[in-house]
């Protein structure tokens, strides 16, 4: 809890946006681990689009929390929208910095792998096929990392990374400092 | 570390080759088998060794072609070539057909420069190839006609010489036997004095002072010592050593064994790239000359000569390498020091010099070292050969004297179109803009340092595609050893990968900037400090050219989204709109 609040209030509340791509929500979790720190965020800040509100589109905001690689068509429009909305887009956690572990799927052909899961398991009821509704995104080929989709202004590292780095950054963004992590906050399990 | 030393099997490079013959491919069984019970090391070490070669790696098939993968062969219509001959029996470059009959490939540039486009059929040269040369071949390949028994000419190598300096000429004049007269009775100290003066320096690039090196040698208490001849001339675009290997191999062994003379070895190995074994019969016979000639010396005095042929590695051509690899291993470089003059083959203190050097040193020798210095600059002495190749009418071989302004140079080889782009001393040295200062510039050692190799390119060529070209080179061939290198020649050919697709960004050129530091600093060997050069060159002085092929946006993904939904697209059936992704956004509308 090294990190200090802004000492002056900001002329507006600074807005932040959060994502989850192809993540677990984890990072989020470890977001909400600030704990009663919570309180004292949102007396500073005003959430846009995020799992934690209702906004359906992403609007016009100084920071993006993106967590998770991306995996389908659908990811890279959300993480497209999400980079034109936001002056800083953070990558938050394993998957969205280097793909994370769900990216050892390319290491298998992703129609076997949808195939395998969707038809050929012995539990699936006689008939089963693949989903083809257009309703639901494609997978892509590979999953890759948000930063091959678009710039990167900063990455949290961990699987999660912990509450503390998160606060930690978020205080640093909020004083207008660079943001720094010391090395016992640093972690990418 | 000395364990690791002592791990040597010399003899494996030529026993490979020989397993080729034999049983198609050295890295299965049986060869592997046999193989590892007369080295003595394990069947996977000697695959592990074998693996690293490029042409060990070529699938068995009756007719091997390799097409030329070089910029002046790509700029000659090689790919539309390629592409011919593997429409005619509907595979891709780098696959076999069904019936194991045909492989084809790419290569790296064979030396053949001069001859573009030039390809490579088991391991015989056929230059200057035409659309009808390839129907030709593919009907003897149809007709399952032997390659032995293919027409000569498509083999003929011509080593064009459009300009003769004192040294060819006394090349040409003097005949085998006279400098053979020049063996006997000549004092190892006397040899080396005569370099000394004569200010003789490496002709392989680098420019080290070759007596400097001799003399480092000589004075090692070690009385075991080797002299390598360095045939392995694999920088693209450098064909100057062929010459020399065809017409003048006396010349070379005369040099060679004065060369192991003046530093006290016993045997000379001329280490031959791959791609020349054509010349091995003349080679031998040269060889045979030489041995007899010093028949007359007391057994103690003569000289082993030994032959030994690479396979397919550009780094093999860095000294500690090309040892390495004589030495029955993977061509890395070695960590150095010590360097070769005091542990190379086998241990033991041994002097690699270029064809083009030890050719230079029976001259010095046969000439005087007065003689030598006459020509060139008082700090690069002496005459020196220099190939030129790309958009010239006469592509071929010139000697000047050390210190000719590269604009001379390419004057003489009447440029096709008005020169734009000159790439000197081949990939590892500059991509200048053919500006009249840069063409001002002396070609030496103190000024603009080459090792022969010129590449002339008019306005026709884009000098971000020459430097692609380069790129994937250098990715190809790093050995993979140390990590600034094995890596950073990748980023910079996917770099240029994406320039090339057309969804390369400012930014890619400012995050290949640090890759590119490291490269220059951190690298193990020569090879990884000159990866980065054409780049480098390319930012320097065509920046305006680069900057035409950026995209003005922030970012871009490196591959097709959309081709990245062709596989879920075909498995679910699906055509939509949101079974499709765009590759560049939408410009941004007021928000």
């Amino acid at each position: 809890m090294t990190a200090t609040a802004p000492t002056t209030t900001p002329p507006r509340k600074i807005r932040i946006a959060t994502a989850s791509l192809a993540g677990c929500f984890g990072c989020h979790m470890s977001f909400a681990d600030i704990d009663t720190r919570l309180l004292a965020l949102s007396e500073w800040v005003t959430f846009d689009r995020s799992p934690l509100t209702d906004w359906k589109t992403v609007g016009e905001c100084d920071i993006a929390l993106i967590e998770g690689g991306v995996c389908n068509a659908e990811n890279v429009e959300v993480l497209r929208a999400f980079r034109r909305a936001a002056r800083i887009l953070v990558a938050v956690g394993a998957c969205a910095i280097n793909g994370g572990l769900p990216a050892q799927r390319n290491h298998h052909r992703v129609e076997a792998l949808l195939t395998h899961v969707f038809e050929t398991d012995r539990h699936l009821a006689p008939g089963s096929r693949v989903p083809n509704d257009p309703e639901l995104p494609l997978l892509l080929e590979h999953v890759h990392p948000i930063h091959e989709i678009v710039r990167v202004d900063y990455y949290l590292p961990g699987c999660p990374p912990t509450a503390e780095v998160i606060w930690t950054f978020l205080m640093d963004l909020l004083a207008g400092r660079e943001p720094h992590f010391p090395y016992p906050m640093l972690r990418y399990d | 570390m000395a364990t690791e030393r002592q791990r040597t099997a010399p003899g494996l490079l030529a026993a490979l080759h020989q397993a080729r013959l034999r049983w198609g491919n050295p890295l299965e069984e049986p060869a592997l088998a046999e193989l590892s019970a007369a080295f003595a090391l394990p069947p996977g070490e000697i695959a592990a060794t074998a693996s690293f070669y490029h042409f060990f790696q070529t699938p068995p098939a009756r007719y091997q072609i390799h097409f030329i993968d070089h910029v002046v062969d790509h700029h000659a219509g090689i790919e539309a070539l390629c592409n011919r001959l593997c429409a005619a029996f509907a595979i891709q470059p780098g696959e076999r057909t069904a019936d194991a009959h045909l492989f084809v490939g790419w290569t790296a540039c064979a030396g053949l420069s001069d001859q573009a486009p030039a390809a490579i059929v088991n391991g015989r040269p056929l230059p200057a190839l035409t659309p009808e040369r390839i129907d030709a071949i593919i009907d003897a390949i149809r007709a399952q006609i032997p390659v032995a028994e293919w027409p000569a000419e498509w083999f003929a190598v011509a080593n064009p010489v459009y300009r003769r300096g004192p040294l060819l000429t006394w090349l040409h004049a003097t005949p085998a036997a006279a400098v053979l007269e020049q063996l006997s009775a000549r004092e190892p100290e006397a040899i080396l004095q005569a370099v000394a003066d004569a200010g003789l320096r490496g002709r392989g690039g680098a420019g080290f002072p070759t007596a400097t090196k001799w003399r480092f040698c000589r004075e090692t208490a070690d009385p075991t010592r080797y002299l390598i001849c360095n045939a392995d001339e694999g920088e693209p675009g450098t064909f100057k050593d062929r010459l020399l290997l065809t017409h003048y191999p006396d010349h070379l062994f005369a040099g060679m064994t004065l060369a192991a003379r003046a530093i006290g070895a016993q045997t000379a190995m001329l280490y031959l790239r791959y791609e020349y074994q054509y010349l091995l019969p003349k080679l031998e016979a040269a060889r045979e000359r030489i041995l007899a000639a010093q028949s007359q010396l007391p057994p103690s005095e003569r000289i082993t000569l030994e032959i030994a042929l690479g396979a397919g590695a550009y780094v093999c051509g860095e000294e500690s390498a090309l040892i390495e690899s004589l030495e029955g291993k993977p061509g890395r470089p070695r960590v150095r020091p010590p360097f070769p003059v005091t542990s190379g083959y086998l241990g033991q203190p041994t002097v690699v010099n270029n064809v083009e050097t030890l050719v230079a040193v029976a001259a010095i020798v046969g000439n005087g070292p007065q003689w030598w210095r006459s020509m060139g600059t008082p700090d690069s002495s002496g005459p020196k050969l220099f190939c030129v190749s790309g958009d010239v009418a006469r592509p071929g071989l010139y000697e000047f004297p050390y210190g000719v302004a590269l604009g001379d140079l390419i004057t003489a080889a009447r440029p096709l179109g008005t020169p734009y782009a000159i790439q000197v001393s081949g990939p590892s040295g500059t991509l200048l803009p053919a500006t009249p200062e840069q063409l001002a510039r002396p070609l030496a050692f103190e000024a603009l340092p080459c090792n022969g190799t010129v590449m002339v390119f008019d306005e026709r060529r884009d000098p971000v595609a020459i430097v692609r070209h380069f790129a994937r080179f250098f990715a190809h061939e790093s050995c993979g050893f140390c990590t600034p290198c094995r890596v950073g020649t990748q980023l910079i050919a996917k770099t240029f990968a994406k320039i090339a697709a057309g969804y390369a960004t400012r930014f890619d050129l400012e995050r290949l900037a640090p890759a590119l530091e490291a490269m220059r600093l951190a690298s193990n060997c020569g090879f990884g400090l000159s990866a980065g050069n054409p780049v480098r060159d390319l930012i320097a002085y065509f920046r305006p050219r680069l900057d035409a092929h950026l995209q003005p946006h922030d970012f871009l993904p490196a591959f097709s989204l959309d081709a990245e939904l062709a596989a879920t697209r075909r498995l679910t059936g699906r055509d939509d709109t949101h079974a499709h992704l765009a590759q560049f956004e939408q410009p941004e509308a007021a928000r």
